[in-house]
């Protein structure tokens, strides 16, 4: 009983905090730019524009479809948090997207409504600028997330096809 | 769905506290249910690992039978740049290749990938495993003895298992 009032108060707490997550790729875009811990990274590379969206697809289906397990205990607790990546690749002729969503399916209250597949990590579009240009917009966080921001980089670049230690903070 | 296993343990501070202590960690080391794998037979599987220093690799080797069931066969070890071994892998076989990086502030964490393999006659297979700046790369290559082509192979897991009629 004291365990389910705690509950109640913390789902009160959440929920006057509630959190309004971008639900689809679009909604992110517009909602990094003036996010506290967001940013959006601009470069051009010199490769194809076809190739960079080949890359995409290939790496994100490679490297982007897994789900971690983070276990962290002490002498009092012990938590587990249980996460799905899900990549999405879209390719058109006038742009490439790599959408990145990440979901803590187990050890994690979402305060407000998430989209499916999870909220929203990240998402990159390529555009043509010449035959072997590519202009990259990378809509990220600038809080960790270091080892996918550098893969995905890579796989723009074409200079690092490997893929990210998603266990890294 | 590849599976990584994360630990948020700290990084074995206790090791720092004295030898007996190591010794200790050691032994319960010992008593953890890693086994080395032992090869039986020539080997032709090779793997190779270029990691950068404080990563270590290990393939664990699951003898997987017709009804997809993984059953433990051991495990190599491998770090530092250029560690290498050859193993004997004859039937369907799960490997398990992890990564495990430790650091004071975030524990060990331990990143882990799958490939089912099912050995074909007269070929050879090379695996090269590389981490560097918590980018890794996982590339194994399956070569014909004879014809001397190669392909790649792509990290199915046991997901992609098929159970096989018993014969």
């Amino acid at each position: 009983m004291k365990r389910l009032g705690t509950a109640a108060v913390a789902a009160a707490a959440l929920s006057a905090c509630a959190v309004n997550f971008p639900q689809n790729a679009e909604e992110f875009r517009r909602y990094v730019p003036g996010a506290r811990f967001g940013t959006v990274e601009t470069f051009e590379v010199n490769r194809a524009f076809n190739e960079v969206g080949q890359t995409f697809r290939r790496k994100a289906a490679e490297c982007l479809n897994v789900t971690v397990r983070s276990e962290s205990r002490s002498q009092t607790s012990y938590h587990v948090v249980t996460t799905v990546y899900r990549p999405t690749v879209r390719l058109s002729k006038q742009r490439a997207e790599l959408h990145v969503q990440r979901d803590h399916t187990t050890g994690v209250v979402y305060p407000g409504k998430v989209p499916s597949g999870g909220p929203y990590l990240m998402v990159v579009d390529a555009y043509p600028v010449g035959a072997a240009r590519t202009r990259i917009e990378m809509f990220r966080p600038t809080v960790g997330n270091k080892a996918l921001i550098d893969a995905i980089r890579g796989w723009a670049t074409g200079d690092n096809l490997g893929c990210p230690d998603l266990t890294k903070p | 769905m590849p599976f990584m296993n994360e630990m948020g343990r700290r990084a074995c501070p206790a090791v720092r506290a004295g030898g007996a202590i190591a010794l200790l960690v050691a032994a319960l080391c010992a008593c953890s249910g890693i086994a080395p794998y032992v090869s039986t037979g020539g080997h032709n599987f090779f793997v190779r690992a270029d990691l950068e220093p404080g990563v270590r690799a290990r393939i664990d080797v699951y003898r997987v039978d017709a009804q997809c069931r993984p059953d433990y066969r051991g495990s190599v070890a491998l770090e530092g740049a250029g560690a290498g071994e050859g193993l004997a892998l004859t039937d369907r076989s799960l490997l398990v290749f992890s990564f495990t990086t430790s650091s004071f502030w975030s524990g060990t964490r331990t990143m882990k990938r799958e490939l089912l393999l099912d050995p074909r006659r007269g070929h050879r297979y090379e695996a090269r495993l590389q981490y560097q700046k918590s980018i890794y790369n996982i590339a194994v290559r399956e070569r014909s003895a004879s014809a001397g082509g190669a392909r790649e192979l792509e990290l199915i897991g046991l997901e992609g298992c098929r159970p096989r009629a018993a014969k």
